[in-house]
């Protein structure tokens, strides 16, 4: 599993972010990726298909076969969709795709390109499989998402009974499933008991965690009808035949609904299916949309039975611990404590937020927004852990003293912690998704880590200058500059220019 | 049509963000600042001097000189450059902002600006790499020549992942007897202003418009050569040298042959499989035809299948070519890396964009050392390439 993961951390997915975001051809690109013999055509000059090939959303590998349709002058005035026709033509000929997706460009999108004309003639008049994918928003996603989303999530319970569902305009990915919805799929007699997939954001082991959900709903007597868009194109075709998506992204979704009356439910809860308690959740939300709830029930009661015997051991050890949890991501610490305190038994003495002044602003955290996160927070500590202590921006000597009664210091990857009087246990272990083997693995691989904790006082890391502050870039560098630059041109440009 | 190269904007990029105490300023869409990062980023982490001004849909309905504005306030607030070069994308030059307007009331201050148009449909690389470095005439000033020969290096670009290691070694070939002067662009402001005091521009494919400029705005010589790879490319250095300042490097010539010659013996007999073997070479224009030089006059490979990336249209025509040879081993850029899977050949990247190997031990790929080097990549990657096994023998 961690082999996937270093292999994608090769790609400096996290860096580039601190600095830019990608245009939504990119969540295309990555969709388009995850099929099978489906060749994308970028209608737009060659730059475009070019770097393409490797910013695409595919952190593991770049996408070499993008095709361009090549606009250049010529066509910025005289419209480009000929030259769009063309190379349809010249791809199908070329690679003999099983479909071939049209992704619009920023330069198209001004010139007003009709790519669904264009794909739809050929389609019916010559049988070439070719679709497009239109934008919704100009250029890239919606930029104020995160911190619309934050602003809903303050009011949510942090059971996540009331449920979030909000929609991100202008996501490439779910651009190019909507396009499957409208242009691939075909109606088809529902199969009762039956799941489709959506499979981008399952993590860093997330074909297993696929693979394992599909085994439990098998024998829970729910079928997988297919995974979208990784499936083969002719179960895509079929993908109404589903009685239930199972959806990350909700846009496409409510669309499928309305088309094929497609009923769907929304996997990235945060909080309600978080932990152990969560998968099960998440299993009685699948049966109780399926009409399955009994067997549902019966079958999550054995299995967790089965996950708690199996981590039993390494519950008993790690209660034995304690430690100082660390969490940069006010929303995400109080299902980092339920995870910690709960599902792993750690005693948790001192909750730590890093929250920099930088973050507060990013997020547009009003004193009244904070005020609510900070409840949130204060409702896991009464739910899941009563002893723990919250600390907002702890600083040094206050850590140190924290880290001197502690067996370690966990929820971060943050190694300028390291060598401060605890050792760090890396965040990255703890990666429980909605399979309840992973919930096994986490725990068990959290003892593991626990036994055979170490400070590392000698980090090649930390001969750099690295801060707690503007972890996981390096101090003192241009790279600070150009975060402060990308965060005035991406987040507060308005404010800046009423400035 | 797969595309062998990129567009205008991402020529004026390795054109002109290499130079170290400037800034470059996308005035474009959200995708080129990220494209051309991923290709920067993996080798050169610490060193981000760029910025977008997100052109987004405001910027198409009301303009997006606002937005320029904004961006050049908080970069020189920011960086505090020498310079900023302004470099448009598609979208700005579709939507007709006055981009020499906006920068002109900023030319008093301490700070240099320049609005380089790089529209992605008005050309290719080459196209803005020439446009781009043209630019930068502006800045020179006259010099007196210098005394001892100088000589500028053109046509090298800002993420050539091994760019600053053949640097030091060409300065380590020039030893005394002559000194290497502005390397575009991997350089200062200043080293671009005092560019004319050379007595010579060497131009590795790319930078003729500039080599040409200088020579009539400053009365400097140019040649254009292929990239030095191996001893036949410093070889031809020293011949220009000779002919040029009149300075004799046979000495040196001679010893780096024999360094080579001892650095290569405890592996000979793999050198010996080198020998005749097939090879395919993909490359920019001087560093194709550079290691293509080597691969056949040093190695005694055959070089069935090569491609100046700037003639080729389709990049699938190419690679079909390589399909119906019979190639042993791929030289290319790391977006090569497919077709050597499919043929089940190593690849050895030279070229750009590389973006799945580091550099950071200053390996060269010129020079006694570079040539070395090399060697050892080639015969590692074919070494490693355990794809074919079974009853062969």
């Amino acid at each position: 599993m961690f082999s996937e993961e270093f292999l994608t951390l090769m790609y400096p997915s996290s860096l580039l972010h601190r600095f830019g975001v990608n245009g939504k051809i990119s969540g295309s690109i990555g969709a388009v990726g995850e099929m099978r013999n489906v060749i994308p055509i970028i209608h737009g000059p060659k730059g475009c298909s070019f770097h393409y090939r490797y910013s695409a959303r595919r952190r593991h590998q770049p996408f070499y076969n993008i095709i361009t349709s090549d606009l250049t002058e010529a066509e910025i005035i005289y419209g480009g969709e000929e030259k769009l026709c063309q190379t349809i033509l010249n791809a199908n000929e070329v690679y003999h795709p099983d479909l071939i997706m049209v992704i619009s460009s920023p330069v198209s999108d001004i010139l007003g390109e009709d790519t669904r004309t264009v794909s739809e003639a050929l389609r019916s008049q010559q049988g070439i499989p070719v679709v497009s994918i239109a934008s919704e928003l100009f250029s890239h996603r919606d930029k104020n998402f995160t911190r619309k989303r934050l602003k809903e999530l303050a009011n949510q319970k942090i059971t996540g009974d009331n449920r979030l569902e909000m929609e991100l305009k202008g996501c490439g990915f779910t651009e190019a499933l909507y396009a499957l919805v409208e242009q691939v799929m075909l109606p088809a007699e529902m199969v009762p008991y039956s799941v489709n997939i959506e499979t981008l954001g399952w993590g860093s082991e997330g074909k297993r965690i696929l693979t394992e959900i599909e085994c439990f709903l098998n024998r829970c007597g729910i079928s997988v009808n297919c995974r979208i868009p990784s499936a083969p194109l002719e179960r895509l075709v079929q993908a109404p035949r589903a009685q239930l998506n199972l959806v990350k992204r909700v846009r496409w979704a409510k669309r499928m609904k309305e088309r094929f009356g497609t009923d769907y439910l929304h996997i990235a809860q945060l909080g309600r299916y978080t932990g152990l308690d969560g998968i099960c959740t998440f299993y009685r939300d699948i049966g109780s949309a399926l009409g399955l709830d009994e067997i549902m029930e019966r079958e999550i009661q054995l299995v967790r039975k089965q996950a708690l015997a199996q981590t039993e051991e390494a519950r008993v050890t790690l209660s034995n611990f304690h430690g100082v949890l660390i969490c940069r991501d006010v929303q995400m610490a109080p299902f980092e404590l339920k995870l910690y305190a709960q599902d792993y038994g750690i005693g948790i003495t001192d909750l730590c937020i890093i929250l920099t002044e930088e973050m507060r602003r990013d997020l547009d955290l009003t004193e009244k927004l904070e005020r609510k996160l900070m409840t949130r927070v204060q409702d896991a500590v009464n739910l899941y852990s009563k002893e723990t202590r919250i600390r907002v921006n702890p600083d040094d000597a206050m850590l140190r003293k924290l880290f001197s009664s502690a067996d370690a210091i966990v929820g971060t990857s943050d190694f300028s912690l390291e060598g401060k009087g605890a050792p760090l246990i890396p965040g990255m272990n703890e990666n429980t998704s909605l399979s309840f083997e992973s919930y096994v693995r986490s725990v068990n691989r959290m003892r593991e880590r626990m036994l055979s904790r170490k400070e590392r006082n000698s980090l090649l890391l930390n001969q750099m200058t690295f801060s707690t502050r503007h972890y996981p870039l390096i101090d003192g560098s241009k790279g600070l500059a150009a975060r402060e630059l990308w965060s005035r041109l991406w987040l507060h440009r308005e404010e800046m220019v009423s400035k | 049509m797969k595309t062998a190269q990129e567009c205008k904007l991402f020529g004026a990029y390795q054109a002109l963000a290499g130079i170290e105490d400037a800034v470059v300023l996308l005035h474009s869409v959200v995708g080129c600042n990220f494209g051309t990062l991923s290709f920067h980023v993996p080798n050169r982490m610490q060193d981000i001097r760029q910025a977008c001004t997100v052109i987004s849909d405001n910027e198409i309905i009301n303009g997006g000189e606002k937005s320029l504005k904004l961006a050049l306030d908080s970069m020189l607030e920011l960086y505090k450059p020498t310079a900023i070069f302004v470099i448009s994308g598609c979208v700005s030059e579709m939507i007709g902002d006055d981009i020499q307007a906006v920068i002109e009331p900023y030319s008093q201050d301490q700070c240099i600006i320049r609005y380089v148009e790089s529209a992605g449909f008005r050309g290719d690389f080459c196209d803005g790499y020439e446009h781009a470095l043209l630019s930068l005439a502006d800045l020179m000033e006259p010099y007196k020549v210098s005394a001892k020969p100088v000589i500028n290096i053109l046509g090298v670009s800002t993420d050539d992942y091994r760019a600053a290691a053949d640097k030091k070694e060409l300065q380590k070939l020039l030893g005394d007897q002559a000194e290497l002067g502005t390397v575009f662009s991997q350089c200062t402001l200043d080293e671009v202003r005092k560019a004319p005091c050379a007595g010579l521009n060497l131009v590795l494919g790319h930078g003729i418009d500039l080599a040409r400029e200088m020579k009539y705005r400053f009365g400097i010589p140019y040649e254009l050569i292929d990239y030095p790879f191996g001893i036949e490319g410093l070889k031809e250095i020293c011949e220009i040298f000779d002919r040029r300042f009149n300075i004799n490097f046979s000495e040196d010539l001679a010893r780096i042959k024999n360094e080579i010659s001892l650095g290569l013996e405890p592996i000979y007999t793999y050198l010996q499989a080198c020998y005749g073997m097939p090879a395919a070479v993909i490359g920019r224009d001087a560093r194709a035809k550079g290691l293509r030089r080597f691969l056949e006059k040093e190695l005694g490979m055959e070089v069935v299948r090569f491609a100046r990336r700037e003639e080729v249209g389709d990049l699938e025509e190419f690679y079909m070519t390589v399909r119906n040879s019979e190639v042993a081993v791929l030289f290319g850029s790391s977006f090569e890396q497919d077709l050597a899977d499919e043929l089940k050949i190593p690849l050895v990247r030279f070229d750009y964009p590389i973006f799945d190997e580091v550099c950071i031990t200053g390996r060269s790929f010129i020079g006694t050392s570079g040539v070395l080097c090399l060697i050892e990549d080639i015969l590692n990657a074919v070494m490693r390439n355990r794809v074919l096994k079974g009853a062969l023998y």
